[in-house]
């Protein structure tokens, strides 16, 4: 028997557009992405107050999540520690650090301050979807595929994860992208 | 799918590829190259120092 990963799952959100394995599940015709998450989150029928204290930059990452897991509960599959995150983008989190500067001219937000570091993503995905394995954000001018699949495979090998959400998610103003795979160990009997 | 560096590439570049391709786009009209088109510019090639640094550049 042997073991292939695979992406089982993939999802794009890209110009008002939500994307599951190639296929276009959402669009959304305004301009405002605050609106525009605000409507993914109404479409996917979640109830989950605390997404409305997340920043841009989370509630990107925890919409994606949630429509990449729709159909594949992890945690019935795996161990906690079995499941991993790995995220990248370019500007971090630039997008609240701004929003945080800003509202230090009047008073300092500590509810905007709770998200100026880009792995707090990672950590609202991994609340709600009881994930406790190893997980890392990196910050790169542009995706790098090469690293990320040389660090994915080395986290299946050597930190015996089973599956893995991994990928890009970037906010920044009003320019958005993400791409997230969900990376499974697939047995093959031969 | 197989987890692979390519399928990863791939996938990035549905989200990033109009954004390359309208880049080459309005690099092309800006500088006027006529005898070009955006498929002649390949992702990852470098252009000022390419432009700047030798005769077999993009221009």
């Amino acid at each position: 028997m042997s073991a292939k990963l695979q992406i089982s799952s993939s999802i794009l959100i890209r110009k008002n557009n939500l994307i599951k394995d190639g296929i276009s599940v959402f669009e959304y015709s305004g301009t405002n992405i605050s609106d525009f998450l605000g409507s993914i989150y109404i479409f996917l029928g979640i109830t989950y107050p605390k997404f409305y204290k997340m920043d841009n930059l989370s509630k990107l990452g925890f919409l994606a999540t949630e429509l990449l897991l729709k159909d594949n509960k992890l945690s019935e599959k795996y161990l906690p520690e079995e499941i991993g995150v790995n995220l990248s983008n370019t500007n971090s989190s630039l997008d609240t650090d701004i929003k945080y500067f800003q509202s230090t001219q009047d008073i300092a937000s500590p509810s905007l301050f709770a998200y100026t570091l880009p792995n707090i993503v990672i950590g609202e995905i991994c609340i709600r979807n009881k994930i406790k394995g190893e997980n890392s954000f990196f910050i790169s001018s542009a995706f790098d595929p090469e690293l990320t699949s040389i660090y994915v495979k080395s986290l299946f090998e050597e930190q015996a994860l089973r599956a893995c959400i991994c990928g890009w998610v970037e906010c920044l103003e009003s320019e958005y992208s993400v791409m997230l795979m969900l990376v499974e160990k697939m047995f093959k009997i031969i | 799918m197989p987890f692979s560096k390519e399928n990863c590439s791939q996938l990035y570049n549905q989200i990033n590829g109009k954004l390359m391709a309208d880049l080459k786009s309005q690099i092309i009209a800006q500088l006027n190259l006529q005898d070009m088109n955006p498929d002649n510019i390949g992702d990852d090639q470098p252009l000022l120092w390419k432009v700047l640094g030798s005769t077999q550049s993009m221009l």
